[in-house]
């Protein structure tokens, strides 16, 4: 039984380090890679996260998708409905740099709110995003909120 | 005038006209390597047969004169099969150098075997190694195993350039193309072997990996670095400007340029230009718009005497620059201190009876025409004069967009200095100059215009892509500096 | 004639219903504890999920035999990323065998939507698609690949070498 004593441990230490509800504004193909990480595969209920379907509620957003004007303005609104130590992860190509469809959207997440974390990746695969939901929470106590704020502002890269 | 069918279709032509001819008139394919219309004919690629009806075996077009009434066509089975096996021959020895050769994209092996091949190669035997990388002087590198021994540089060192440096040696499939014992191949007119070379045998040192040639795009002009004004095409991209290539015009240049104009697009490339305008307080230098300078210049020539303003003007702007300054800035303001700046005039009747001319501004003509209408008979000597007695209080430089040809800069900045206040306006930075305002100037690749060259032809130069926009041309600068808004046309001119 | 059937006497109650359903699932999670049947869930950072030999992860660069950069800066798989991903400078070599080589490499990992294509074009088989996949980073990691980390990185182990050689290629006489 020593196995489940392990599960039920580490179990807690991921409710204590990590547990957020988790706000899904997302849409294109990524989504449905989101969407498959509360199946039984990848479960990450089990490391605390869960979906919540209003902002209010929630202290992660999770964005991905081309941002073209109407899909800025409501990340703008649920970003600023967060609570908590509000955290944004960037998932996808199109998000991040929107260079699969740069011929007609030009829209960075970078540009319109702080990002904490980016995920490459088109789509990138379940596993990536759960180690970048667990790297979350470390980030945010390693980071102060200016810091946060401030990285997030411009994506180093030419995309 | 004889009559020919061609493929089916009933064409008149001149008499003595070759059939290859006739076919690259209408825009039929024909493949061919050895044939340029700019040489003679050498009949060696063996690549452009035709049927003509009644002979029974396959003709060259390239050597064959036109009768009236033939039939010709090279779109039959048994000529396909014929052109495809030459094509295969010429690919026996060639080395598998796509990836590194410079010429992928607009190589005559790679598009006569899209179009005339596409086939596996049946040549089972080792292939014949031979010397590569050869450097064959500061321009041109050789690559002999790439060479198809089309011949045309060889034609064209014997029949264009007259030296007579480049030749093939040994024989059979041990042939190869060189200058002897590794000559380095120096004449003027070098780089052209390279344009009509139709594989990556020789390929230039100044456009060796710089670019692919598919991210290229390209555009007429004229170059300016002489008043012959060759037909050149100008390469750019997104990343600047690459190369200069001759464009055909039987009247002027044929097909050929020289290879000192081929320099003449690093001036324009961003690292290079001047991207603001300077001006001088006292021993600091402050970085200001075009305009705000232009502005506080316009300031200082009204606030003197127009007697004692000068402009010097150099030919190597377009007749509407020209217009403007003269209409808009010197007539209005009475200014009539115009000095043309000549660079070396003893030599403007040069002519290496080739392409190059003394001369080297591209519309000294238009220069000395506008400067006619405007009925300004000054002289040099003058302001040299009026600079000695101090007399000139305010100079306008209208500085030479092609510095390297005027080569008594330095003894001129001084002599220019001598005036109270100096303005330059120039598109590149001017070595040793320390001028009171420096205004930086569009390069004849970002405008539109007319040039004039040695025989009065009127030419145009073209826009193309605009390196540095804030930049000014003569028209823009003469219209701020009377203190008008630059009228909005869309393009620069 | 019409079959009427009358309810059951343990479908009217509530309990019976209740209590089977508990018991499947009650069933399945001591099944479950003590491991007698595979559970579906991976346990993320305990167990990794083990990839195909052709799975597009990070690009790996690859060299010749002598440790050199294989790629000949060709150009192709610039040409052809849709995403417009990857600068690549050319420069001459001293070796007039080896004559062409890129100085500068770079794929923006931002934009790469790690299609494959670059793998698809290359004519001599220079960049692969590896394993590893791609890991999520904050902004000031640098995204921005360069020659060394695609070729030379710490899990390639001294450098993954390319199956086309120019050396056998040149004494079989092509």
């Amino acid at each position: 039984m020593l196995w489940l004593k392990n599960k039920v441990h580490s179990s807690s230490q991921y409710f204590e380090q990590n547990a957020r509800r988790v706000y899904l504004v997302s849409k294109g193909c990524c989504s449905i890679e989101l969407e498959s990480l509360s199946s039984s595969s990848y479960d990450f209920e089990r490391l605390g996260f869960s979906f919540v379907q209003r902002p209010e509620k929630a202290s992660l957003m999770i964005v991905s998708g081309w941002i073209d004007d109407a899909f800025a303005d409501k990340i703008i609104q649920d970003y600023a409905c967060l609570q908590g130590d509000k955290a944004v992860l960037a998932v996808g190509a199109c998000a991040i740099s929107a260079s699969p469809y740069i011929s007609n959207v030009n829209i960075r997440l970078a540009d319109l709110v702080p990002v904490t974390l980016y995920v490459p990746g088109c789509p990138p695969r379940p596993e990536d995003l759960l180690e970048a939901l667990l790297r979350v929470n470390t980030l945010q106590k390693a980071l102060t909120k200016e810091q946060i704020t401030y990285l997030g502002g411009v994506v180093k890269s030419n995309g | 005038m004889p009559k020919v069918h061609i493929n089916g279709i009933e064409v008149e032509v001149a008499e003595g006209t070759k059939l290859i001819d006739v076919f690259l008139q209408n825009n039929e394919d024909i493949a061919h390597y050895c044939y340029h219309p700019g040489l003679s004919v050498a009949g060696v690629c063996r690549l452009c047969m035709v049927e003509i009806e009644g002979n029974p075996r396959p003709q060259i077009a390239c050597n064959t004169v036109v009768q009236d009434g033939m039939k010709v066509t090279n779109k039959s089975e048994s000529i396909k099969e014929g052109v495809k096996w030459v094509l295969d021959f010429h690919l026996i020895n060639h080395p598998l150098d796509c990836p590194i050769c410079d010429q992928a994209g607009e190589c005559g092996l790679q598009e006569q075997y899209m179009k005339f091949g596409q086939y596996d190669p049946e040549m089972g035997e080792r292939k014949v190694k031979k010397r590569k990388v050869v450097d064959l002087g500061s321009k041109i590198v050789l690559d002999t195993e790439r060479c198809i021994l089309c011949s045309r540089c060889v034609r064209f060192t014997d029949e264009v350039t007259k030296t007579n440096e480049l030749g093939i040696f040994n024989r059979g499939d041990r042939s190869e193309i060189g200058t002897v014992e590794d000559k380095p191949l120096n004449n003027n007119y070098a780089v052209n072997t390279v344009d009509i070379c139709p594989v990556g045998a020789l390929t230039s040192k100044d456009f060796r990996f710089q670019q692919r040639v598919w991210y290229l795009d390209d555009k007429a002009t004229v170059c300016p670095g002489c008043s012959t004004g060759c037909n050149v095409n100008a390469f750019y991209n997104d990343k600047g400007y690459f190369r200069l290539k001759p464009k055909h015009n039987e009247e002027i240049n044929s097909y050929w340029m020289c290879d000192e104009g081929r320099a003449l697009y690093r001036h324009a490339n961003k690292d290079v230009r001047l991207l603001q305008a300077i001006e001088k307080l006292g021993d600091e230098q402050q970085y200001l718009a075009p305009g705000a300078a232009a502005k506080k210049v316009s300031d200082l020539m009204s606030s003197v005497n127009k007697d004692k303003v000068a402009v010097v003007v150099t030919g190597q702007y377009s007749n509407e620059e020209y217009a403007t300054l003269f209409n808009e800035l010197l007539k209005p303001k009475g200014i009539s201190n115009v000095y043309h700046w000549k660079n070396q005039e003893s030599e403007w009747n040069d002519f290496d009876d080739i392409l190059l001319r003394g001369d080297r501004n591209p519309n000294t003509k238009g220069l000395l025409s506008a400067l006619d209408a405007a009925n300004i008979k000054t002289s040099w000597a003058d302001l040299e004069a009026k600079l000695a007695a101090g007399e000139i209080d305010c100079l306008l430089v209208i500085g030479p967009e092609i510095q390297e040809y005027y080569k008594d800069m330095p003894e001129k900045i001084s002599l220019f200095s001598k005036a109270r206040k100096l303005i330059w306006f120039s598109a590149n930075p001017v070595e040793g100059l320390s001028a009171d305002y420096i205004i930086p100037a569009k390069t004849y690749l970002e405008k539109n215009g007319t040039i004039v060259n040695y025989e009065g032809r009127e030419q145009k130069i073209q826009q193309m892509k605009t390196i540095v926009s804030e930049a000014l041309t003569l028209s823009d600068l003469s219209y701020l500096l009377v203190g008008k808004d630059i009228p909005f046309a869309g393009t620069a001119s | 004639m019409s079959i009427v059937k009358r309810p059951e006497i343990k479908n009217t109650w509530y309990l019976p219903a209740i209590l089977s359903g508990m018991g499947i699932t009650f069933k399945n999670m001591i099944l479950n504890l003590f491991g007698k049947r595979q559970m579906l869930t991976l346990n993320y950072p305990e167990e990794k999920y083990e990839y195909s030999p052709r799975f597009k992860g990070s690009h790996v660069l690859t060299v010749k035999k002598d440790g050199a950069i294989r790629c000949t800066a060709c150009m192709l798989c610039a040409t052809h990323c849709p995403a417009d991903c990857i600068t690549i400078l050319a420069a001459e070599h001293e070796d007039p065998s080896v004559e062409k080589f890129p100085i500068s490499y770079e794929i923006d990992t931002l934009r790469c939507v790690y299609c494959g294509f670059c793998e698809e074009a290359c004519p001599v088989d220079a960049i692969r698609m590896g394993p590893e996949w791609q890991m999520p980073g904050i902004n000031g990691a640098n995204f921005v690949h360069d020659i060394r980390a695609l070729a030379k990185r710490p899990n390639l182990k001294g450098g993954v070498i390319s199956v086309v050689d120019e050396e056998e290629r040149h004494k079989a006489g092509i």
